[in-house]
């Protein structure tokens, strides 16, 4: 990722936040949240890897092998 | 009157055909045949029918309506895509094995009473277990025989759904059933639902895909669960429970997919996700859910195709499949990372390209009926679709942390061309999405493409790019399984055959060595039972006839008295 990537995608972004209040409103109970959908796609995909590694950590994940040994 | 066939005819047909035809032939001949069944399932009109007499029951062959049209249009395309990326190919076992298994998918989307639907189940059933074990490898061919099993086992399941419906109503009409209605719509319930992967009957999928031929997982990852979304479609509309399993399903794909290790493996839990969304949308039932749920399997089928072929391009070149082993390759095969790029972005969603016209009509559909939870648990899934399919997948193949390893041999053009076509037609439906409403069972008003809708997007994909790459090295291969519910036949069977049949077996065993060391006993008892006296008593030598033998005057003694015993009895006795 180079600089100008950032630039563009932090452009976008805010662009996408203006739009919110200009157009118009989306449904649900959400809908006059700012930045609601950013922090939802961040939070939620931070929430995704955690929650899966440790359920993975803890109780899922096995050696390669494993169903061989029988 | 004009004559219509059911498009399942031609590629049947073409199967029992394909092997005949000269072998320099049969690529192109393969092609034929889908493209019959599509310019077939095309052209019928709607309310088109084609019975048959069979015993004294009336079969309805083929049925159209629009929504089985949706479905047999993209069955059929996929499967004329998949023959050119399998061009090179030379497996006829395969070509004649997809052929048949599309056959069956076809005529589950026309079938207008069971038992044809019942048979066209198990022929998809028998022929795609082949795509898995043409792979020949011993892995192959184990989960290959598991798949088997539990598809023969869903086939069973349907049948005895069957026996009950026909029991109780004397029918054998296809008809939906209500919400809750009768047993035999919980069993025919749960013969589908194994084959829509709805957990925890799901574990089959992510079991056998990632072991498939390279061109077999294509045909696989297209036609059994979405013909299955079809029969839920078809039957099943408005039945709350889906609803539920259908976000269970989305995110429990989602949750496996950061596990997985092996590429293909992440795309198929991320059918699973996927299809949760066609699953909720069939238990909303609306208008609008049904037709998201078609439009999104219609999408569905054509860019999860596309994934699937970029993995196999994968596979194919390197001989590899597992994350852990992959990295860096993506200078290789600059053009198949750019189209499987246009897969990745049209499942994740991204304006303009068909993810975002059609899976977005559910998410709608559950906004509109004021279900939040289910609205945004969805979206929730999304966020993990681009995580996994969009981010991780890609990244740790093609960019990340350089493998070292290289290309053992060329990409096939017809494997580019065939992933070109997807792209091509993954972008037309994104740009112009009326032509794919125009085909949809309900009248549509829905318009992806407002404001609202494009914020949402825009902000949910470039946070969790964002989230990603801060964390990208947690995402990275990790060589090793995550358990899933195959553990039950995989683990637990073992166990329980070891101790209800091997344990079981042993006692018989031991009777049996009891019963043969008496027999054995008594019949030297019988045979000479001075050996066994002398061999008791005697142990420390072995027995010898002239020693421990009676002395024959005994024997003549004996036999005397006994003559003279009984003549003396029979000349005075009584």
């Amino acid at each position: 990722m180079k600089n100008w990537h950032w630039m563009l995608l932090a452009l976008v972004a805010v662009a996408s936040l203006i739009a919110q209040f200009v157009g118009e409103a989306g449904h649900g109970p959400w809908a006059h949240v700012p930045a609601f959908w950013a922090l939802f796609g961040f939070l939620g995909c931070a929430l995704i890897i955690l929650v899966s590694k440790a359920i993975g950590k803890y109780f899922l994940q096995r050696r390669e092998d494993y169903y061989d040994e029988l | 009157m004009s004559f219509e066939l059911p498009p399942f005819v031609f590629l049947i047909l073409g199967g029992l055909i394909l092997p005949l035809v000269p072998r320099k032939l049969r690529a192109a001949t393969f092609l034929l045949f889908p493209a019959l069944a599509l310019a077939a399932v095309w052209t019928h009109p709607d309310g088109a029918v084609v019975s048959a007499e069979f015993f004294k029951y009336e079969l309805t062959l083929m049925r159209v309506d629009a929504l089985s049209r949706v479905f047999g249009i993209v069955l059929a395309l996929i499967t004329l895509i998949g023959g050119i990326y399998s061009y090179h190919l030379e497996d006829t076992g395969q070509r004649v094995a997809a052929l048949l298994y599309s056959g069956g998918a076809l005529g589950v989307a026309f079938a207008g009473d069971f038992l044809t639907l019942l048979v066209c189940w198990e022929v998809m059933a028998v022929a795609s277990t082949y795509l898995i074990w043409a792979r020949r490898s011993q892995e192959a061919l184990r989960a290959g025989m598991r798949y088997l099993l539990v598809h023969l086992f869903g086939g069973g399941v349907l049948l005895a759904g069957i026996g009950v419906y026909f029991h109780t109503t004397g029918s054998l009409v296809l008809r939906a059933f209500e919400p809750g209605e009768s047993l035999a719509g919980w069993l025919v319930l749960l013969a589908v639902a194994i084959n829509t992967a709805i957990p925890p009957l799901h574990s089959w999928l992510a079991d056998s895909y990632p072991k498939a031929t390279v061109t077999g997982a294509v045909f696989l990852s297209a036609l059994t669960t979405k013909s299955a979304v079809y029969v839920l479609a078809r039957l099943f509309p408005g039945w709350e429970i889906l609803i539920y399993l259908g976000v269970i399903m989305a995110l429990y794909g989602v949750v496996y997919a950061v596990l997985a290790n092996d590429i293909r493996q992440i795309l198929a839990y991320h059918i699973i996700s996927q299809v949760g969304y066609m699953v909720t949308g069939v238990g909303i039932g609306t208008a609008l859910a049904i037709n998201g749920t078609a439009a999104h399997a219609f999408s569905h089928i054509l860019y999860k195709a596309l994934l699937f072929m970029g993995a196999g391009v994968v596979l194919y070149v390197t001989g590899k499949s597992k994350l852990s082993d992959l990295g860096g390759l993506g200078r290789y095969m600059p053009l198949a990372v750019g189209l499987y790029m246009v897969g990745a972005f049209s499942i994740s969603g991204f304006p303009f390209f068909n993810g975002f016209i059609s899976k977005s009509i559910i998410i709608a559909s559950a906004g509109e009926e004021g279900r939040y939870g289910v609205e945004l648990l969805l979206i929730l899934a999304s966020v993990g679709t681009f995580l996994h399919t969009g981010l991780k997948l890609p990244y740790w193949t093609w960019f990340g942390r350089d493998s070292g390893l290289k290309p053992m041999r060329k990409i096939p053009p017809n494997m580019l061309l065939a992933m070109g076509l997807l792209a091509f037609l993954c972008t037309l439906f994104g740009v112009y999405p009326q032509l794919l409403y125009q085909w949809l069972p309900n009248p549509m008003e829905y318009q992806p493409y407002t404001t609202a809708h494009l914020v949402e997007t825009t902000q949910l994909l470039i946070f969790t790019f964002v989230a990603f790459w801060l964390m990208r090295l947690k995402v990275q291969g990790d060589a090793r399984i995550a358990l899933d519910t195959d553990w039950v036949y995989r683990r637990l069977a073992p166990l329980l055959r070891w101790l209800l049949v091997e344990k079981v077996n042993q006692v018989f065993d031991g009777c049996q060595r009891a019963t043969d060391r008496v027999t054995v006993w008594g019949v030297q008892l019988a045979s000479n039972p001075l050996e066994v006296w002398q061999r008791h008593q005697l142990p420390t030598r072995p027995f010898d006839p002239d020693k421990d033998r009676f002395p024959v005057g005994n024997s003549i003694v004996f036999t005397l008295v006994l003559v003279i015993t009984i003549a003396l009895f029979a000349l005075f006795g009584g």
